[in-house]
């Protein structure tokens, strides 16, 4: 019994020491050079590296946590999780914030009276939230605002310039399928569900009924509420094993991430080997396409631009496939950068992620070279567009063809991405500029 | 002074806005230290946007005998940026413009807070190259480049930051402007105050506009990493490439316990019999850069390469250099501290220097990574130690100044491009005698005569 107890406690008491020495920051500063906060205010004192000095004096004195500002917690990062891929140290700071938030004692009072009250881009997750509400106040309230919102982004006229010529059915074979769509489509933008779902049976595979599914909870966690997170995990896991542990589909980029990390959560109950099956069930929508054929026809005026979802953390399948079937009619920003969106910041601070979402659009918004050799001499020969006089290669054509002024048409592969850029759109020729999801330029 | 005095607050509140002028201690938290993990007392941070507001804080620091510590990404590792002596940090941040690319004349004229690598991309857009490229070109600023005249890989080839500053214009201590050097690629008008100014420190004036030279963006580069069984074997196949009259853009090499660290953090490429690697990068034409490879593997065949890779283009070579890029980070994870040397010697004596260095470390029972710009005889010598164990930090202290009396011993110099800060000052009397540093003391006396600018560091 005691040489049990000697030998269970050794590497758990060496543990910590291990941990402490990975996880100082060094203060190298290469977290400066992804966050989008810092990046949108130049300010030293909101890059990670700063938070983690903060966070270490914190830790120190935990009486100074329960009289720190709950705005000041909110505001302080969006949770892109950018720092984290980048750090050498592995630290993760919107993680480390998360627990500090659901330590603060007025946390989770505050933070409710703020997502009813101003987090209208965080609404659809809000009826998840409600189950965990501190006071009876919860539901009604909740699809009140659901619906409000639902009529502040029915976008009906979406131009559909993607139309499926051949669906292919090789890689189905007839695999059963749950697809998740997360809170904002299935509360807001339900084409998109309805989407997927056609785009799926199309391909081939035999669609399960995802009823019993609710929020990821990624949301719920990074804003400090973990035991609501914890439930709907629990109820999506439970829902994945009733329909005997089917391929996993999702065409959110936050929804995709908020999944792929259950598999490191251990406190789910995870049976023998689940973990990998879970893993290897989860797949992006966009990767099912196979050998499929695409007809494609925009306006050769317009530019597509990506915004890059940062919940991809790199690895965006979407617009590798984007890429593949529109070629050079699709752009992204040379950098990525974060829309703004940033969870539960929008209850703290939302001039800040405003800020973050001017700079997404200054980039978005920049003219991806490649295009601008070919547009204007095809596409408004009734402008002044002096073009066509000149041979292709002459260099003094291309700076007559700036008096064309394109349009913009944006698109991303993520939820939250999409609600945050069409909130913060700016107008261009007159127009507010379009923003979608990928599915809605296409025509299944 | 411990704090600034209600006055002083105000002026400070007066010329900067709210948004760019912190006092309470929560927000300058990180204005404490850089890099370097050393920590000082910053009483006020400011942000400016404009010439004026430095001239008038200059004129205000001078008067009021205030030190000032111009601060960008703070990346160094010397501890420029700390204000040991309290005083006032100087954010260059929000000068953050490229005022001018002109493909004419061949410059770029830039404000200090522009990041290095964003220069390079901006300049690239016109076939343009600037080539200085330290480490932390990604993350580091132009501002803080010249200060410290970074270096990089490519300074085998090109030379270092120095070597690319035309013009700057200046603040001084008091509010007056002056402007050194200009836009052409040549000047003998005058004392070079340029060259003064760069690598300075930030201890003689604040750098508010600075003028680079720009060449024409070679068409592509190629890269080869090459495993060897030893030291000797490695730094001997560089000696016969210069012969053969080869000279890459960047040659790196990585000793033995800098394999071992990147083994233990994480998989490397080469097999286990290499225990030490060359890392070298060609740029030019794309018919130029074939022969180059295939040179250079066949030189290294010669010299009993174990294991070697080529890439060709930016693309593939981004694994090779990747391998480069975790040297830091894995530092970090043989022990928790390092002193962190960039020891320089004549090129021909390189396989001495490192070999002495190793023999240090073995006689102090310490793990010292060695690696770095050898092309041009700059070794950065990690000395990593547990600075909470009394012991290994007396150890690792001797360590440092027995490296440093026996680079010297080679003719060598104490830093290749971090800079002295407050970490080598200490030591810098080993290399400079009492006339010269008392010739700089009275240099810095004309420039600030208060001693306001970067107190401390430097010489």
């Amino acid at each position: 019994m005691t040489q049990d107890n000697a030998q269970t406690s050794t590497p758990e008491t060496e543990a910590p020491a291990k941990k402490e020495r990975e996880a100082a920051c060094i203060l190298c500063g290469k977290c400066a050079s992804v966050c989008p906060v810092f990046l949108a205010t130049q300010k030293e004192e909101l890059t990670p590296k700063a938070k983690q000095r903060t966070i270490a004096s914190l830790k120190e004195n935990t009486q100074k946590l329960n009289v720190t500002d709950c705005n000041k917690l909110a505001e302080m990062c969006l949770s892109c999780g950018k720092c984290a891929q980048t750090c050498p140290q592995g630290l993760n700071f919107p993680r480390q914030l998360a627990a500090m938030r659901s330590a603060h004692s007025g946390w989770r009072q505050w933070v409710w009276n703020r997502w009813v009250n101003q987090g209208s881009v965080l609404w659809p997750m809000l009826s998840t939230l409600s189950k965990a509400a501190p006071d009876s106040k919860g539901k009604n309230e909740a699809t009140r605002f659901v619906q409000s919102l639902q009529a502040m982004h029915s976008q009906k006229d979406f131009p559909t310039y993607v139309q499926i010529a051949h669906y292919d059915k090789e890689n189905a074979k007839g695999q059963r399928v749950l697809l998740f769509s997360g809170c904002t489509a299935n509360r807001v933008q339900k084409s998109w569900k309805h989407k997927s779902e056609t785009i799926l049976t199309n391909l081939g595979y035999e669609l399960l009924s995802a009823k019993d599914f609710t929020c990821c909870g990624l949301t719920l966690d990074h804003a400090g509420v973990p035991d609501a997170a914890h439930k709907s995990r629990m109820q999506n896991l439970r829902a994945w094993r009733a329909a005997e542990r089917p391929l996993l589909v999702t065409f959110c980029a936050t929804c995709y991430l908020g999944l792929a990390e259950y598999a490191h959560d251990e406190s789910l109950d995870w049976a023998e080997g689940e973990q990998e099956a879970w893993t290897n069930a989860l797949r992006p929508l966009s990767t099912l396409w196979g050998n499929s054929l695409f007809t494609v026809d925009t306006p050769a005026h317009l530019f597509i631009r990506y915004h890059q979802p940062c919940h991809w953390h790199g690895k965006d399948a979407d617009y590798a496939w984007l890429k593949e079937v529109l070629y050079d009619e699709i752009s992204a920003p040379d950098s990525a950068s974060c829309c703004g969106m940033g969870g539960i910041a929008q209850l703290g601070n939302r001039k800040l992620t405003r800020t973050v979402a001017s700079r997404c659009w200054e980039n978005l918004l920049q003219q991806p070279p490649k295009k601008d050799d070919s547009i204007p001499c095809y596409s408004k020969p009734m402008g002044n567009c002096l073009c066509d006089l000149y041979d292709d290669e002459d260099e003094d054509s291309l700076e007559l063809c700036d008096e064309v002024v394109p349009d913009y048409l944006v698109i991303t592969g993520c939820s939250g991405c999409t609600l945050q850029l069409r909130g913060t759109a700016p107008v261009h020729n007159g127009e507010k500029i379009k923003v979608g999801h990928w599915l809605d330029i296409i025509e299944p | 002074m411990s704090q600034l005095s209600l006055p002083q607050r105000r002026f400070l509140r007066d010329l900067f806005s709210d948004a760019d002028c912190l006092l309470t201690p929560e927000e300058m938290v990180v204005f404490e230290a850089d890099a370097s993990r050393l920590e000082g007392t910053p009483l006020a941070v400011v942000r400016p946007s404009t010439d004026e507001q430095i001239i008038e804080l200059m004129r205000w620091a001078h008067k009021e005998r205030i030190p000032l510590y111009p601060r960008a990404r703070a990346t160094n590792v010397v501890g420029l940026c700390v204000p040991q002596k309290p005083g006032i940090v100087v954010s260059t941040l929000k000068m953050d413009s490229i005022l001018e690319v002109d493909s004419d004349d061949f410059i770029a004229r830039v404000q200090p807070g522009v990041i290095t690598g964003d220069l390079q991309k901006r300049v690239e857009q016109e076939k343009l190259f600037y080539p200085p490229d330290p480490a932390s070109l990604g993350i580091s600023t132009i501002g803080g480049n010249v200060a410290t005249c970074a270096g990089g890989m490519r300074a085998l080839k090109y030379g270092v930051t120095r070597e690319w500053v035309l013009g700057c214009k200046a603040i001084l201590p008091g509010g007056k402007t002056i402007t050194c050097g200009g836009r052409n690629h040549k000047n003998v008008v005058g004392l070079d105050l340029l060259r003064l100014l760069t690598g300075s420190e930030g201890t003689l004036a604040f750098m508010t506009e600075i003028t680079l030279k720009l060449i024409p963006k070679p068409e592509s580069t190629a890269s080869i990493l090459a495993g060897f069984a030893n030291l000797e074997e490695a730094l001997h196949a560089i000696k016969i490439m210069f012969k053969a009259g080869m000279l890459p853009a960047a040659l790196e090499f990585m000793g033995p316990e800098v394999l071992t660290a990147l083994k233990n953090a994480g998989a490397v490429p080469w097999p286990d019999t290499v225990t030490a690697s060359l890392l070298l990068r060609f740029d030019g034409s794309h018919q130029a850069l074939k022969a180059d490879l295939e040179k250079a593997e066949a030189i290294f065949k010669a010299c009993n390469v174990l294991w070697s890779t080529t890439g060709m283009g930016k693309e593939e070579e981004e694994a090779l250099w990747d391998v480069r890029r975790s040297i830091n980070p894995a530092s970090f994870k043989v022990a928790p501290n390092k002193f962190s040397d960039d020891v320089t010697v004549p090129r021909g004596r390189l396989l001495e220097a490192v070999t002495g260095i190793r023999s240090i470390a073995e006689n102090h029972s310490l793990p010292i990574l060695t690696f770095g710009h050898v092309g041009d005889g700059n070794i950065h010598v990690n000395i990593m130690h547990d600075a909470s164990d009394a012991d290994e930090l007396a150890r690792a202290k001797k360590a440092k100044k027995e490296i440093s009396d026996f680079v010297l011993s080679l003719q060598g110099t104490l830093s290749g491009e971090h800079g002295v800060g407050l970490v080598k000052a200490p030591y810098v009397h080993l290399q400079l005698s009492e006339t010269e540093r008392s010739l700089m003391r009275q240099i810095k006396h004309i420039f600030d005569p208060h001693n306001i600018m970067n107190p401390g560091k430097a010489f």
